[in-house]
């Protein structure tokens, strides 16, 4: 439940900074781990199954300094995905709020 | 733990993926390396921040099918060398990789016969030994058979579109002398002659672009060489 958990709450949270801007990995993975407490590591796969199931696809940029870096574009399909995820979330977040008011004024 | 650690633990532990989507996910990693590094942090640091590389590599590995677990990668769409029999193509697909998962490789004999009876390969217990041996014989055929006539063609090719080349730069500017020459007794004549130098001219130019390439040949063919003769001998997979 908490690995399921935790891995649909990276989806939402990676797809929502994409949809924002086309983000390179590193800057998904810092920012990421920065709020959330989570290994930098494991953004990275977060990334790739979404990219997997097509919800992002991904380009490579020249960088000035080191290798090329690989840049990640929210999909149409990812779009929809982030939509479904987002009410999901938010209606989770509603009704867990309910029921944390009920029980505490109960 | 040091980059060159974190990053062998994982290659390590994701031998079973296709060496493609290996490579792929190690390339993110060692870009975030990269820039970490470049802002000061120690590889040390990079690492702690990552998280452990054994379980990284596992949550990889977690939707791939039971049996594909314990044994590397076995590369479906590889195409079969032609110096090896059909019946003994799928030891020789096995990825090599020095840092394979210890239960990986049967050792002991009973092992390696059922190794051979999954692998297709009949009644051979000794069959990566001997064909080893059939892989460097047959090196050393193509290389004297192929290889040293080969090696005239090719010089006599080098030698023949240089100087060839040469030949007929000169007998362009040549042409084009003459032509100058005979234009005012002849112009129809002079002009002739300078377009025929011209013509040949390009030939000799396209001589010379085909020793450029076969001289840039040279360290390709040799390279190839090598590593088939490695792979010769080392039988391919250890």
């Amino acid at each position: 439940m908490t690995i399921q958990f935790k891995k649909g709450v990276l989806e939402l949270c990676v797809l929502s900074m994409l949809r924002e801007d086309d983000q390179y990995g590193y800057d998904v993975a810092s920012k990421l781990a920065q709020s959330i407490e989570v290994a930098d590591g494991s953004i990275y796969l977060v990334l790739r199954r979404l990219k997997q199931d097509e919800y992002v696809s991904s380009y490579l940029e020249e960088s000035s300094s080191g290798p090329p870096r690989k840049y990640y574009v929210i999909t149409r399909k990812g779009e929809q995905f982030l939509d479904e995820l987002r009410n999901e979330w938010n209606s989770l977040v509603a009704n867990v709020n309910t029921l944390i008011d009920n029980s505490v004024s109960a | 733990m040091n980059k060159n650690e974190f990053i062998s633990i994982m290659e390590s532990k994701l031998i079973r993926l296709p060496k493609s989507d290996r490579d792929d996910i190690l390339s993110d990693y060692e870009a975030h390396f990269a820039v970490e590094l470049e802002k000061g942090l120690s590889e040390e640091e990079v690492s702690a921040q990552l998280g452990d590389p054994q379980e990284l590599a596992a949550t990889y590995l977690e939707n791939l099918p039971e049996n594909a677990k314990g044994a590397p990668y076995i590369a479906p769409e590889e195409p079969v060398d032609e110096q090896t029999q059909p019946e003994q193509a799928v030891p020789e697909q096995i990825e090599s990789d020095q840092a394979q998962p210890d239960h990986a490789q049967p050792a002991d004999a009973s092992d390696e016969a059922q190794y051979d009876k999954i692998a297709g390969v009949n009644d051979e217990p000794a069959a990566p030994a001997k064909r080893n041996v059939t892989s460097i014989v047959f090196f050393f055929i193509v290389c004297t058979l192929i290889t040293y006539p080969g090696l005239y063609i090719y010089t006599g090719a080098l030698c023949g579109s240089c100087f060839g080349g040469i030949g007929l730069i000169i007998a362009m500017v040549g042409c084009c002398i003459g032509g100058a020459f005979v234009i005012p007794s002849s112009v129809a004549a002079g002009i002739g002659l300078i377009f025929l130098g011209i013509a040949l001219g390009a030939l000799g130019g396209l001589f010379l672009i085909a020793f450029n390439a076969l001289i840039r040949l040279i360290p390709k063919i040799v390279k190839a060489m090598i590593a088939w003769g490695k792979s010769a001998f080392t039988g391919g997979n250890q």
